[in-house]
This record gives C-alpha cells, sequence and structure tokens, in this order.
C-alpha cells in the first residue's frame, strides 16, 4: 500500500505539468501570437530540467503508448486530409515533395559529416531531418483555421516526406543491420516487412469501418469517438508486433477519407479530447530532448537547422511555378515545412527499443536541432501560412 | 460621375455572368482559393472573363457577347472545363449553387480590393453574408427608352426566373424551407428592389438618378442592386434574380428564356407594364423564393392566381415561335421539361439530402453535376 501510495505521488507532477503548459500555451497564443506548441514545448522542457515527473519502466511505457496514440490522431488527421487523386492530377506537387525529402536527406548528412559525425550517424540524422512533424502542423493550422494553396501543399508535403523519412530510416536500420549481420536478405526483409505490416494493420481496420458507421448512421460525435477508438486500436495493435504506429495511422486516415467518410470542421484536433493529448504529446516529447552540452553540438543543431529549412525552402520554390502556384507561396510552403521533433523523436525512440544501437548516438547528436526547432519550427510555420494570408484573422468588434 | 450615355448594342445579345463556389477537396467547406485559382486561370488564355467577388471563395466568371444558344453554352463549357482543369491542380473543387450549404459566413474574408474593403466597412456582417452565388445574365437593348420598357415588362416574369434557377435550399447547415435562400441575403441592402417606374431614359437621368446622385447615396449605376436594372456602359438590362445552377446547360437554358422573353416584348407582344403590375411584385417574388414551381403567383392584370409551374409552361409554350427564330427551342422545351417533371436544383439537392442525411453529400452532388 505505502508502495501504491508512492507512485500516485510520483505522477501527480503530471496534471500539475500539463496544467502549467496549457496554462503557458494559451498565453502565448493570446498574448505574444506564438503557437501554443511551442509553450507546451517549452513545459516539457523545463519539467524535464527539473525532473518534476519521475516514471519507472512501466509508467514509461504507458505513457510512450498514450504518446504514440496521440500523434496517431494526428497523422489520421493529416491522412484523412490527403488526395492521392491530386498527386495524380499535379504529378509535379509529387515530384516536388520528392526532391525537398531528397534534398534535405543530402544536405543535412553533408552537414553531419563536415561537423565530424560518423557516417551512419550522419545518415540517421539525415533521414530524421526531412519528417516535418505532422502533430505541430496540422496544430498550427487548426488554430490558425487556415485555408489555401500553402496550406493545402505543406500538408501533403508533410505526408510525403514523413513516408520517405520512414522509408529512408528503415533503410539506416536496413544498412546497419546489413553491417551487423552481414545478411542482405536479413537486412530487406526486415524494412519490407515492417513498411507492409504497418499499412496492412490501417487497412485491417480502415476497410471495415467505413461500413459499420454508414450502417449505423453515427452522427458526427459518434463518428469523431469511433475514429479515435479506431486509432487507439491500431497503435495497439503495431506497438504489439513492433512495426511503425504513424504509418498505420496514416494509412488509416487516407483510407477513411477515400471512403469519403468526413471529419467535420466542428471536429477539427478531435475536440477537447485532441486538445488535451497535444499538451501531453508536446510536454513529453519535449522532456526526451536534451540540451546541447558543447560549443560544438549546438553549432552542429543551428547548422543542421539552417540547411534543414534552406533545403525545403529551395526545393518547394524551384517547383513551384511548374506545379500551379507562384515562387513566393513556393517559398512559404517550404518554410511551412520547418516544424520537426515529435516524428523523429518517437521513431528513435522506437528504434531504440527494437535493438538499433545507433540511435542512442543519434539521439544525442539530434538533442539539439530538436530543441531548436521546437521553438523556431512552429513559429516559421505560422509565419509563413500568415504571409500566405492563409490565416482567419480574429476581428473584433 | 452622373449617368453614363447608353450606349446601344446588338438588341437580343446575350452575356452570362457565373458566380462560382470553391470548395475544399476534405472537408467540402468553402475554400480561399480565389487568388491562386485566379493566377492559374490567367497563365494561359481563359476563354472569357475571370475575376475576384466579394469574399475569397468566390469567383465570377463572364461569357462574351453571344447572339445564340448554341455558341452560348460553348463558352461557357469551354470556361467551366478551363476552371475544372485549373482547379484539379491546386485540390479544390467547383460548383454552383446559389448558397454553400453548411459554410459558416463568420468564417469568410473578404477579398483585398479597395472597393471590397469599402463595401465590407459600409455593410458590415451583411458583407460577408453575401457570400452567395448569383447568375446575371444581361440582354441587348436597342435603344435606351426600349431598355425601360422591357426591364418593366419583365417583372410579372421575375418569379418565373427564381423559380427555374432556385438552387439554395440550405443555408449556415440549415434547410430554409425556401428554394432560394440566396435572395434573402440579397434583400438586406437598402439598394435592392426593383427599379422605380419610369418610362423614359431621360427623365431616368432627371428626376430619379440625378436625385439620388445629388443625396450622396450613389455614385453609380453599380451601387443599386435591383432585381432588373439598366447597365448604360454595355446597353443592357441585366437580370439578377437567379441562383447560379448546378450545371452550365441550365444556366444556358435560363438566359435565352431571357432572350425569347425580350424578343416577344419588343415585337409587341405583351401588354404594355403599369406601375400597378407592382402590387402583387413582391408576393409573387416572395412565393418564388419559398416555394420554387410550386409557388402560386397572382397575376398582376387578372388577379388570379395560379401555379407557377403552370404559368411557366405556358409562357414556354407561347414562346416557341421566338425560340424557333433565335435558335432556342430545344434550351427551352429543357425547361418545360424541368417544369413538368423533375423540378428545380433545390428540389434534387433537397433529395440528396433525404437519401444521404449529410450535407456533405449535398456539395459532392453539387460538385459533380457541375462537372458532368
Amino acid at each position: 500500500m505505502v508502495f501504491e501510495a508512492g507512485r500516485i505521488f510520483e505522477l501527480v507532477g503530471w496534471p500539475a505539468v500539463l496544467l502549467t503548459a496549457w496554462l503557458a500555451g494559451e498565453l502565448a497564443h493570446r498574448g505574444l501570437g506564438v503557437p501554443r506548441v511551442c509553450a507546451y514545448s517549452l513545459a516539457g522542457i523545463v519539467s524535464s530540467a527539473l525532473n518534476t515527473v519521475q516514471a519507472d519502466a512501466e509508467t514509461t511505457a504507458a505513457l510512450s503508448f498514450l504518446a504514440n496514440f496521440a500523434l496517431g490522431l494526428f497523422l489520421f488527421e493529416l491522412g484523412h486530409r490527403i488526395n492521392l487523386r491530386w498527386l495524380v492530377n499535379n504529378p509535379w506537387l509529387l515530384v516536388s515533395g520528392i526532391a525537398e525529402s531528397l534534398l534535405t536527406f543530402f544536405v543535412v548528412r553533408g552537414i553531419a559529416l563536415a561537423m565530424g559525425q560518423p557516417d551512419d550517424i550522419a545518415m540517421v540524422l539525415g533521414a530524421l531531418s526531412v519528417a516535418t512533424s505532422p502533430a505541430a502542423l496540422v496544430r498550427v493550422v487548426n488554430d490558425l483555421r487556415c485555408s489555401g494553396q500553402v496550406t493545402e501543399r505543406a500538408l501533403h508535403l508533410c505526408a510525403i516526406n514523413c513516408l520517405i523519412s520512414v522509408l529512408l530510416m528503415k533503410g539506416a536500420i536496413g544498412y546497419w543491420q546489413l553491417l551487423e549481420s552481414g545478411s542482405l536478405v536479413n537486412a530487406l526483409w526486415n524494412s519490407a516487412a515492417i513498411l507492409a505490416v504497418s499499412v496492412g494493420c490501417g487497412i485491417l481496420i480502415g476497410i471495415p469501418l467505413p461500413w459499420l458507421l454508414r450502417r449505423l448512421r453515427a452522427d458526427e460525435r459518434g463518428v469523431t469517438t469511433v475514429f479515435a477508438l479506431a486509432v487507439m486500436l491500431v497503435t495497439l495493435l503495431t506497438q504489439g508486433v513492433n512495426v511503425s504506429p504513424l504509418l498505420a495511422a496514416l494509412t488509416l486516415g487516407i483510407l477513411i477519407r477515400r471512403r469519403k467518410l468526413l471529419l467535420t470542421p466542428a471536429q477539427r484536433n478531435f475536440g477537447v479530447l485532441g486538445d488535451l493529448l497535444t499538451v501531453f504529446l508536446f510536454v513529453f516529447v519535449a522532456g526526451m530532448a536534451t540540451w546541447p552540452t558543447t560549443a560544438t553540438a549546438l553549432a552542429l543543431a543551428v547548422l543542421m537547422s539552417a540547411g534543414r529549412i534552406a533545403a525545403k525552402v529551395a526545393a518547394t520554390a524551384a517547383f513551384a511555378h511548374v506545379s500551379g502556384t507562384s515562387t513566393r507561396k513556393g517559398s512559404l510552403t517550404g518554410f511551412a515545412l520547418a516544424p520537426l521533433s515529435t516524428f523523429a523523436l518517437l521513431l528513435l525512440e522506437y528504434s531504440r527499443s527494437a535493438g538499433f544501437g545507433l540511435a542512442e548516438g543519434a539521439l544525442s547528436a539530434i538533442a539539439g536541432m530538436v530543441i531548436v526547432m521546437e521553438f523556431v519550427g512552429p513559429l516559421f510555420a505560422q509565419w509563413a501560412l500568415m504571409l500566405a494570408g492563409e490565416a482567419q484573422h480574429e476581428e473584433r468588434a | 460621375m452622373s449617368l453614363e450615355t447608353f450606349h446601344a448594342s446588338s438588341a437580343l445579345s446575350m452575356g452570362v455572368e457565373l458566380e462560382l463556389q470553391l470548395v475544399g477537396e476534405h472537408d467540402r467547406d468553402l475554400a480561399s482559393a480565389a487568388t491562386d485559382l485566379l493566377e492559374l486561370a490567367q497563365r494561359t488564355r481563359f476563354p472569357g472573363d475571370i475575376k475576384p467577388e466579394m469574399t475569397d471563395c468566390m469567383i465570377e466568371v463572364a461569357t462574351d457577347i453571344q447572339d445564340r444558344h448554341a455558341s452560348l453554352l460553348k463558352q461557357l463549357e469551354a470556361m467551366r472545363d478551363m476552371l475544372l482543369a485549373a482547379s484539379a491542380r491546386l485540390n479544390v473543387s467547383l460548383c454552383g449553387g446559389g448558397t454553400h450549404p453548411f459554410q459558416h459566413w463568420t468564417e469568410r474574408r473578404i477579398f483585398s480590393t479597395p472597393r471590397f474593403q469599402h463595401l465590407s466597412g459600409l455593410y458590415g456582417y451583411l458583407a460577408k453574408q453575401f457570400t452567395v452565388f448569383g447568375q446575371h445574365v444581361h440582354i441587348g437593348m436597342p435603344d435606351a427608352d426600349s431598355a425601360l420598357r422591357v426591364l418593366h415588362a419583365l417583372n410579372r416574369y421575375v418569379p418565373h426566373f427564381i423559380a427555374l434557377s432556385a438552387s439554395s435550399p440550405f443555408s449556415q447547415g440549415s434547410d430554409t424551407l425556401f428554394d432560394s435562400a440566396r435572395l434573402n441575403s440579397v434583400f438586406a441592402f437598402p439598394l435592392s428592389g426593383r427599379a422605380p417606374f419610369v418610362l423614359d431614359w431621360g427623365r431616368f437621368e432627371r428626376d430619379y438618378f440625378s436625385k439620388m446622385e445629388d443625396t450622396g447615396i450613389v455614385r453609380s449605376m453599380k451601387d443599386f442592386y435591383w432585381d432588373i436594372r439598366p447597365k448604360p456602359e454595355y446597353g443592357t438590362i441585366e437580370l439578377r434574380v437567379c441562383d447560379t445552377p448546378l450545371t452550365v446547360e441550365r444556366a444556358a437554358a435560363i438566359a435565352v428564356y431571357l432572350q425569347a422573353l425580350c424578343f416577344s416584348i419588343l415585337a409587341g407582344d405583351e401588354p404594355d407594364p403599369l406601375e400597378d403590375d407592382y402590387l402583387v411584385y413582391t408576393y409573387n417574388r416572395f412565393q418564388a423564393c419559398r416555394f420554387g414551381l410550386d409557388g402560386l403567383m397572382v397575376h398582376p392584370r387578372s388577379h388570379a392566381a395560379l401555379p407557377l409551374r403552370d404559368d411557366i409552361a405556358l409562357t414556354l409554350e407561347r414562346l416557341a415561335p421566338a425560340a424557333d427564330a433565335l435558335g432556342s427551342r430545344a434550351a427551352l422545351e429543357s425547361l418545360h421539361r424541368m417544369v413538368r417533371g423533375g423540378g428545380n436544383d433545390a428540389t434534387r439537392l433537397r433529395a440528396v439530402h433525404a437519401r444521404s442525411r449529410n450535407l456533405l453529400a449535398v456539395v459532392d452532388d453539387a460538385v459533380a453535376a457541375f462537372a458532368q
């Protein structure tokens, strides 16, 4: 009993930290015009530095699941906004997404190599830098109620670069396994199997669900509840078989959309549930990052961040005209892709638990970039969307 | 700025303007895509005119001057196809319909031109509520006096055009029980309604327009939002009561119906207009907005009440010779079939909603209809 009570007291810190984070978010948004998620991350970093919340392995596993679930909701919502037909109607958009991802990979990897990182770690850093954080982007888009080309393009490119990031990351793991085990078949099999099983889990839920919802004639709140439970189910399923819950949630969102079951505007962000989990996700993930301790590590963080954004902006600007928009909006799309963090860290965390020996080294090298981008990324995204004139101005009487 | 000189134009020539909805692919809500679509459409030669409207989820397209149904429809189809191709590259959909079924007017953004910003400042929330989509039809008039005579003689047919084009049963997420809810947004404007009963252009300018101009309320004809207004710079009269139909075919058919009526009036086949005709005007207009083709209209002269459906059918039959002369027989027959058969676009959209219980499906249907 004494042990149980002690454990409960250990966890009491959580709601207090989350409440503080939420308050900070409101102050940041209303007072300073800064995205709420920046304040959530700040609260996470501060609380982790102060060691406010301690958790044993079992609690950490539970919290990890919750974070994956929260991120799954964002990926589901992102998938739900993805129109695959657009990529067919406008193939240049797909080309610009692939170019943007590959350029980011090579630029960041180049910077890491030039700064003296080993080749395999540089490869992991490059792969992780490709992904735009769906959580931060979707949250900024929803907070500002954005609508327009920069918004649409940023969301689609975000889905593309997340997918490519996962593939590159799996490639890096495969490459590492190849070095470790010497078996190419084993390495390829591992990457392909993870991809296929993740997507398969999404399909497994995504096909019967729309049928069920139509039969039930569920109202919009009912539909949202079922979607949230479906995301929870794929998160559990994929974690159970040790594949990517995030790809599965993305697949689920895309499938639901193709079945024309739509989240209505009132249910964006999954309502109050989404709000609560967003605060948790950003606080939890930011708590995993650590400050760069040396000047070299700080320089690496700043240079990789700058290179990453420059690569994204250069590629999206270059393909803007052929893909049907102005170079200005193309560049702004690149800036809107700036947020990084949650995806990369969870991916690494997951890889570490999967026995990926490089994760430890990569985690410490990327930590600085995560800290920089936690704040700069959402700010850039907000700034780009506002400059594009796509944010709703809150008009006051 | 005084009233412009009335430039006589080729009698019975036509021009059609359509205000179209830009709809998001992922949620079917209105999408702020006007600037992007305009930019893309203007990269190549657009087969007509294209310009922004009051809020940034609307665009307006206009045909050149056309004389015949076939050429009018051909141009409308060419504009539609070009817009569909451009919008597909931008991940937005296009559709007709007088209102968007569930958009929230508070979320609309005024298009950033000085005129729209001025109107927004003047009219406040009315400007955002004005995110409604209409079809305007211009018919060329041989001279200014004829324009005024035709304008007033058309008064008894205004309900026909409302009922035929009605495609706005839903607004702000609810069934309004109106077939054309759009016109209720238009009536809120202080200078809406009907033109003053003057049949002589000189008197219109001297006794009405100049006096209004002196009050400082208006500066040009553009400031009047009348159901039908003369457009001196084009030498036309402009009918403004129609909702944008769901298809360009119907838009063209409605335009040539007006052309045939004007033909008949100019030929002297209609009685001369009287001021007392307007006694029943607003009542008949309400019936058409509320009940569409099932409305009851009171004849301005006989004071007999008869279903709009029957009055339209009889008028279409009477206009058959005019339609033959103008090459629009087939188009008028399509309207006749609609009046006697399935009903207007509002009926169609309500049927979709009754089947699906879902307003997103209503927008889907409108998008599919426009692309047909």
